[in-house]
């Protein structure tokens, strides 16, 4: 009787553990999300780009900060006209010291992040990539991910986050307080566009400026009427500007960088 | 008389905590190779900790001996490894494409099957034509290129998108990538 018992629990065990896994997609859980396969399968493609940001102080390079930004695509199984992007941002300023003096005494020198900048622009037919012709068209639609009404809504809600940590797995709260954003998205527009500040002034919470940070942020694609393309049916490039500042006692300055990620299926 | 002197004993001890203060905290009493963030230490800590084993192909890249690496000469150096995300590999494009390191399939093997994380570095600088097929033409343009795996073993590609003033900070993208992939993908290293 045990060990019928002990089989059914285990049985039970395996299929909670392989239902869980089939619902969400784990290179999604890997950057703070949850996507359901269900609806948009696997991950299409995943690439990052990084950068280290550099000043020059008396003739001599340093690095003051780093950046980073993730994407990966997903295509709709419901629905082949809609893609889904998902990217997660990384800021990391970097304290970094310099000779001072006759004796080359070395001091400290602070750094922040004070803003960082993702922005996408669907119809941009001037990336130069070198892949065709792949988004020249006028009806590709961006919309709030989930849940999402119809193909067509027009109006769409970012869905931001600002964190100190990868969240490892499972759903997320979208919390837009704590860092001060601004985002610019429609269907006219065709443009993903937004900008985190972490300057705060006054009551609000300035902590994330020093500290290594991660945005996340998500938005659906429509490509009903797609161009051709030799690279893929989808071509997304997320470009991120970071700008980080530093200071000390004899010196200060302000450094920013662009780079750039694309993905395609 | 006695106020003023404990008064004055007051002052002096002040203006000493003081400057005390200002120079532990301005100044700094450890060196680090020139222009690398002061996180340089911490970042070879955190790979000695885990027991991460280096592997280099490089005649440049050697981390000022501050981190101890195992410097390889040919594929057979790396025929032992067995299956571990704790192994990474940095094959430097400078010494490749003027001595013959591995071939592409061996490669992809290290890569698909050892599960050994992959720094090609100096790819761009080099203008070397060697892994061409191995590496992605959206990569082309890059010096610090990265095969690895995160936390849900899916493998992915990471670029740095510019070049490195110097070997210094190469060398210290190198240690900080490594540490970055520690930290996010924990799970694996555990």
């Amino acid at each position: 009787m045990k060990k019928i018992m002990l089989s059914i629990s285990t049985l039970l065990m395996f299929l909670l553990v392989f239902s869980t896994n089939v619902l969400a997609d784990s290179t999604a859980n890997g950057m703070g999300f949850s996507v359901d396969t269900s609806q948009y399968g696997i991950c299409e493609d995943y690439e990052y780009s990084f950068n280290y940001t550099y000043t020059t102080i008396d003739g001599n390079t340093y690095a003051i900060g780093y950046s980073k930004i993730k994407i990966a695509l997903y295509q709709d199984q419901t629905d082949d006209d809609w893609a889904l992007v998902i990217y997660q941002s990384t800021a990391d300023p970097k304290e970094f010291q310099v000779p001072l003096g006759i004796f080359n005494i070395y001091y400290t020198v602070s750094t922040y992040t004070n803003t960082q900048r993702i922005y996408s622009d669907i119809d941009d037919s001037s990336i130069g990539w070198g892949y065709g012709a792949y988004i020249i068209g006028t009806n590709y639609l961006m919309e709030q991910p989930s849940p999402r009404d119809a193909p067509d809504t027009n109006i769409y809600t970012a869905s931001i986050e600002v964190g100190n940590e990868v969240k490892a797995s499972g759903s997320i709260t979208f919390e837009d307080k704590e860092l001060d954003f601004d985002y610019d998205h429609s269907a006219s527009d065709n443009v993903f566009d937004v900008y985190y500040n972490y300057n705060r002034v006054g009551l609000f919470d300035a902590s994330y400026m020093q500290a290594l940070t991660y945005n996340i942020g998500t938005f659906l694609v429509d490509m009903s009427t797609p161009n051709s393309s030799t690279a893929g049916v989808y071509v997304n490039t997320v470009s991120l500007t970071t700008t980080f500042s530093y200071e000390s006692i004899t010196t200060s300055g302000i450094k920013t960088t662009q780079l750039s990620a694309t993905a395609y299926y | 008389m006695k106020k003023t002197s404990t008064f004055g004993i007051i002052i002096i001890f002040l203006v000493i905590g003081i400057t005390a203060w200002f120079l532990i905290s301005n100044f700094s009493f450890t060196t680090y190779p020139e222009g690398v963030p002061n996180d340089y230490y911490d970042r070879i800590d955190l790979l000695e900790d885990n027991d991460i084993k280096l592997y280099v192909y490089s005649n440049n890249i050697d981390f000022n001996d501050d981190y101890e690496y195992i410097s390889v000469s040919n594929l057979f150096s790396l025929s032992a490894i067995i299956n571990d995300y704790g192994n990474f590999l940095v094959i430097d494009m400078n010494k490749y494409k003027i001595s013959e390191f591995t071939t592409e399939e061996e490669i992809q093997y290290l890569y698909n099957v050892k599960k050994i994380t992959i720094f090609i570095v100096n790819y761009a600088s080099s203008e070397s034509d060697q892994l061409i097929n191995f590496v992605d033409d959206r990569d082309f343009d890059s010096d610090l290129i990265i095969y690895s795996y995160d936390s849900s073993l899916t493998n992915y590609t990471a670029t740095n998108s510019g070049d490195f003033p110097t070997d210094q900070m190469l060398m210290y993208a190198i240690l900080d990538q490594i540490a970055y992939i520690i930290e996010e993908n924990s799970v694996l290293y555990e």
